[in-house]
């Protein structure tokens, strides 16, 4: 299902984009449009394939980044991309957005109880508003398709973070975003290299772009996944903080990259290279320490699954509350005290239920123990039971049945 | 005439005299729990409480359609004995406990039954409002510990997917999930 919500949504932003630009080749502005609403129209086809459509009136913070955020920045960059706007006004709108973001991605949540811890918001209003400010600018300066690219793989890296972080549906949301992205730049990139430039733009550079517009979405799209997966989900400040240094890193460089001395293509070659190893770099980190969270933590919980799912005695809900023995099936160490008096446990068996169940599940013999022990859990309800006192339970009762 | 305001005095303290005939009880977190079970895979149950639950209820032995109860669980105390199965249950994909951090029932309607009362009120959970109807078993109050105390039991069969939960992670644990509640209640 994700991977067809991703190639879903590519293959419409990447369908509609050329078709866009396509018709309107003419007019630059509506080509550079075009490939903005073929964007649109890709996360809208991979949410749908992904069934996560969000939900109207939007109640999470998902669903006010994706019904609220993405769409009123993605009109923006319609605006901008149409030059229905001039520069001042433009700057002025994004200020705007980028000041009430976060505020609506936290709406109603425990973040803006008593007021909320206003100097962040208002740092991040900041640096997210000079980031859209910065990336958009050099873009349409240079044409260029590294920011826009690596962007692309830090929404990737963003959402597989907070999918393994435990927030599966939010980190989901973000693939078929990337891979809207990824189409409509795709149909950007096909329809400059019919037009024999950046699409739209007539050759003279004061014509709009999509570009831009396109790079400008994702870094919405990126800001709003970081700060909804920052504050609901258990992506870390760490985390977030370098995902969405990625496409300033890779702007920087260009910038300098513009003053180095060589042929332009070489230049070029070189400025995307070392900006796109740049980029990579703290993506891998992030990438890296969301596994290793992950195999510690959630892994072992989803790894723990097919075990509880197997026949395996007293499990499900420890015996003991203290934590060094919740991991340790009171069962089995039994087993091992008891120097194998307990009877083999067999496929079909549950004992991590309770006698109850157990008994509906299998056969009254091979339950009985299970079914003791639960006793014991019982009689002890609310008690620190430790090892000690599970042995020496089960050799009275073996006792007893002797 | 300055009479009429002594005597208006009088019949007002007499008549909320009658209508304080309503014992109020602050919620005991010492000796309540609220618990809660789902299926796992369709083979067991996972079992979980919540730590962090406050309440009052107001008991009407005359007319017992003027009790109250109300029930406030914080959605983060969660506890299912594996700290990386609460953190998870605490994301959006379950309880979304930065979202919507209360669970929340309030009483509309009480009704004596034989061993106990028929609660009807609204069940919040996950930002959405429904109308529960319970059975409240107990209600003897007797004087323990220097205090009055008054029980209740009760079980409540919710679907998570009548709460917005996403329906993505329903699968492995089972829609349905019955709520536990075990509460007792004290007063001077």
């Amino acid at each position: 299902m994700v991977v067809r919500a991703v190639l879903g949504a590519f293959a419409v932003a990447a369908a509609l984009g050329a078709v866009g630009a396509g018709i309107s080749r003419r007019e630059p502005a509506l080509a550079a449009v075009a490939v903005i609403v073929a964007f649109v129209w890709g996360v809208v086809a991979g949410l749908f394939l992904l069934r996560a459509i969000p939900s109207l009136p939007p109640t999470t913070a998902l669903d006010r980044f994706l019904v609220i955020l993405l769409p009123v920045a993605l009109a923006i960059e319609a605006e901008a991309a149409a030059h229905w706007l001039g520069g001042f006004w433009l700057t002025a709108e994004r200020g705007c957005v980028a000041l009430v973001a976060v505020p609506v991605l936290l709406h109603g949540s425990v973040w803006l109880e008593g007021g909320g811890p206003a100097l962040a918001i208002l740092a991040a209003a900041l640096f997210f508003w000079a980031s859209w400010e910065a990336t958009t600018g050099e873009v349409r300066a240079s044409d260029d398709r590294v920011v826009a690219g690596v962007t692309v793989l830090a929404i990737v890296v963003a959402g597989l973070s907070i999918a393994m972080a435990g927030w599966l549906k939010g980190g989901l949301v973000a693939l078929p975003l990337a891979g809207a992205l990824a189409g409509a730049l795709a149909a950007e990139w096909g329809g400059s290299r019919a037009a024999g430039g950046s699409l739209g733009r007539d050759g003279g550079g004061h014509a709009p772009s999509g570009l831009p517009g396109l790079t400008a979405a994702g870094l919405v799209a990126l800001f709003g996944l970081v700060v909804v997966g920052r504050c609901f989900g258990r992506l870390s400040s760490a985390a977030a903080l370098l995902i969405l240094l990625v496409p300033l890193v890779a702007v920087v460089p260009a910038a300098i990259g513009r003053g180095l001395p060589g042929s332009a293509a070489g230049r070029l070659l070189c400025s995307a290279s070392y900006r796109i190893l740049l980029a990579v770099v703290p993506l891998v980190i992030v990438l890296w320490g969301a596994k290793a969270d992950f195999d510690t933590r959630l892994g072992r919980l989803l790894g723990a699954a097919p075990a509880a799912a197997r026949p395996h005695p007293v499990s499900a809900r420890p015996v003991s509350p203290r934590p060094e023995l919740q991991a340790v099936p009171a069962f089995e160490f039994g087993r091992d005290r008891l120097g194998g008096q307990v009877p083999p446990v067999e496929r079909g068996d549950v004992w991590n239920v309770g006698g109850k169940q157990a008994a509906e599940n299998d056969p009254p013999a091979r339950c009985e123990p299970a079914a003791e022990l639960v006793g014991m859990r019982s009689e002890h309800r609310g008690d620190d039971v430790g090892e000690d006192e599970v042995v020496e339970w089960v050799r009275g009762k073996l006792g007893e049945g002797g | 005439m300055p009479r009429l305001p002594a005597l208006f005095a009088i019949v007002l303290a007499l008549a909320t005299g009658s209508l304080r005939a309503a014992d109020d009880y602050d919620y005991d977190l010492v000796h309540s729990s609220v618990g809660f079970k789902a299926r796992f895979l369709d083979i067991s149950w996972i079992q979980g409480r919540f730590n962090d639950v406050s309440g009052k209820f107001s008991l009407d032995r005359q007319d017992p359609s003027k009790s109250t109860f109300s029930l406030t669980i914080k959605a983060d105390s969660v506890d299912t004995a594996n700290a990386a199965r609460d953190e998870h249950l605490r994301q959006p994909d379950y309880f979304d406990t930065k979202q919507f951090p209360t669970i929340e029932f309030r009483s509309t309607a009480v009704k004596a039954i034989p061993d106990g009362y028929e609660v009807t009120g609204n069940f919040t959970m996950h930002g959405i409002t429904k109308p529960v109807t319970i059975t409240l078993v107990g209600g003897k109050e007797i004087e323990a510990m220097g205090k009055k105390r008054v029980g209740f039991g009760t079980e409540l069969k919710l679907k998570r997917s009548d709460f917005n939960f996403d329906k993505g992670q329903i699968g492995n644990i089972g829609d349905e999930a019955i709520i536990v509640i075990d509460c007792a209640g004290q007063r001077d």
